[in-house]
């Protein structure tokens, strides 16, 4: 399995800062990689296992292309898309907003989680973006 | 004073059909948690139907005839995501050692007096909501942002960005989004999206302006001047008067802001480009502002004010629709030779916005 992550928009939305993490779930230890940065880091193993059960596919494939949080008049909320490429060739891509990790806790637990942990992905990418400047 | 009937967000969820399938088909866990989801639905839907029917906002009526009131909530998440996270300050309650805390009790005090003294307007809904804010939101989170029924504002990483109660326009910026939301309430999407977005960039500098007591002329028509971390080559998020000039780094890259329609952005990031496209409206706001003169809020303002809460503007207005109905509220408030009318017509005209006079209509 493979999850790609990536993020836009935002209050300051500034396209500098998008990033587009691409996780490769295959072996026993992850490795993720930013598009936009060269950014690489290996998960632990233990990392790995709980990344893997964030997402459930037979939960992540039902869900529609655009999550939408509780009010129609959010904004400033990044932008999320998260694609799940699966073993068999099937590919599905969801549209989240962070901040629906409260939301997302009740009706799908393990993409509130990822939501939460992308964030401090992209926190680490984000500080790896300025240590090349 | 906004002269139209209120509309208000719908609230959504999952679309119940997903839900109910997962209520059928998901673990025991899931299935309790999609049951609960479809109950609240309901609750919601069942709420929305008593608002309608008594013509008010969601449990803010208020018959009592008291004066308007500010209720703030201060909130601390404490470095998780979690909303609202622990109370830390209540109205009336001293102030904290946290100045997050005061920042963003301060700046929801700014932006209701501004909404309350410059357009009679009585909080986010007209009718006294509660306004909740939530600081101290993830670790180094650099943003801030409206979730539909709070503000909620990040620490900044310290780099990139300071933390983002320290301008006073993000704080009216994210209270605006509440203000759209609940009157016009464009889709966050494409041209739509801009115009919200332009619209809170819009009452943000304003309520600055307006603490500030500076004219069109005197002010910087910046967007989160004071965010950006030293040693970041900019001065601030966005510019109102030069769209595309705010930053030029190595790690922001140059702000991408267009200033007309020439330089309209095609993008499926950040909503169609909501935060980028948003320049050619906010340009014609200082356009018009600084031709008209004077303190922007009082004409300007009211202009954009009396537009936001104009009825006949649909959830989908494209920026040539907005525009018509900027107009039209021109001329009803200051006449059809007036030069207001010609400064908001003229401001649409300079970025790249032609409005026939058959397309502006009458204000009903």
């Amino acid at each position: 399995m493979r999850i790609e992550i990536a993020t836009s928009g935002g209050f300051a939305a500034i396209p500098g800062l998008n990033s587009e993490a691409s996780i490769d779930l295959a072996g026993t230890t992850a490795r993720v990689s930013d598009k936009t940065s060269g950014y690489t880091r290996t998960l632990s193993a233990d990392e790995t296992k709980n990344v893997r059960g964030m997402i459930d596919p037979n939960h992540f494939f039902k869900l529609p292309t655009e999550l939408r949080s509780l009010s129609s008049s959010a904004a400033d909320q990044r932008q999320i898309d998260i694609t799940v490429h699966l073993d068999d060739g099937r590919t599905h891509t969801v549209r989240a907003s962070e901040g629906m990790s409260t939301e997302l806790s009740r009706t799908s637990p393990g993409l509130g989680q990822l939501l939460e942990w992308s964030q401090k992905e992209f926190n680490s990418i984000r500080e790896y973006k300025v240590k090349q400047r | 004073m906004c002269q139209a009937a209120h509309r208000h967000s719908i609230f959504c969820i999952l679309p119940p059909d997903v839900l109910g399938n997962i209520a059928r088909r998901g673990t025991p866990e899931q299935r309790e948690a999609a049951i609960d989801a479809l109950s609240l639905d309901a609750t919601l839907r069942a709420q929305r139907l008593t608002f309608n029917f008594l013509g008010g906002p969601l449990g803010t009526l208020d018959v009592s005839g008291a004066p308007p009131a500010i209720r703030r909530t201060i909130s601390d998440a404490g470095g998780t995501q979690q909303l609202p996270g622990k109370q830390v300050r209540a109205e009336g309650a001293p102030a904290s050692a946290d100045v997050e805390v005061n920042e963003a009790y301060d700046g929801l005090g700014d932006t209701y007096n501004f909404y309350l003294q410059a357009y009679e307007r009585n909080s986010i809904d007209n009718a006294g909501l509660p306004l909740d804010a939530t600081v101290h939101f993830g670790k180094k989170y650099d943003n801030a942002f409206w979730n539909g029924q709070q503000m909620v504002f990040g620490d900044g990483d310290g780099t990139i960005f300071n933390r983002f109660t320290v301008s006073l326009d993000v704080i009216g910026h994210e209270l605006t989004h509440g203000v759209t939301g609940s009157e016009v309430n464009l889709t966050y999407q494409g041209q739509p999206g801009a115009l919200n977005e332009s619209v809170s960039d819009v009452f943000g500098s304003l309520v600055k302006q307006y603490k500030l007591k500076q004219t069109a002329a005197q002010a910087d028509w910046l967007i989160g001047a004071g965010l950006l971390a030293k040693g970041i080559n900019g001065v601030a998020l966005r510019s109102m008067k030069a769209p595309g000039t705010a930053f030029d780094d190595k790690v922001l890259g140059k702000d991408s802001q267009p200033a007309d329609m020439s330089g309209f952005v095609h993008t499926s990031q950040d909503n169609g480009g909501v935060h980028t496209n948003s320049g050619i409206p906010n340009h014609a706001f200082y356009l018009a502002a600084t031709a008209i003169g004077g303190n922007a809020w009082e004409k300007a303002g009211q202009i954009w004010y009396d537009t936001i809460c104009d009825r006949t503007l649909s959830h989908s207005a494209t920026f040539s629709r907005f525009a018509a109905r900027t107009i039209a509220h021109a001329t009803q408030r200051y006449g059809s030779n007036s030069a207001e009318r010609k400064a908001v017509t003229d401001a649409w005209r300079q970025v790249g916005i032609r409005v026939s006079t058959g397309a502006v209509g009458a204000v009903g």
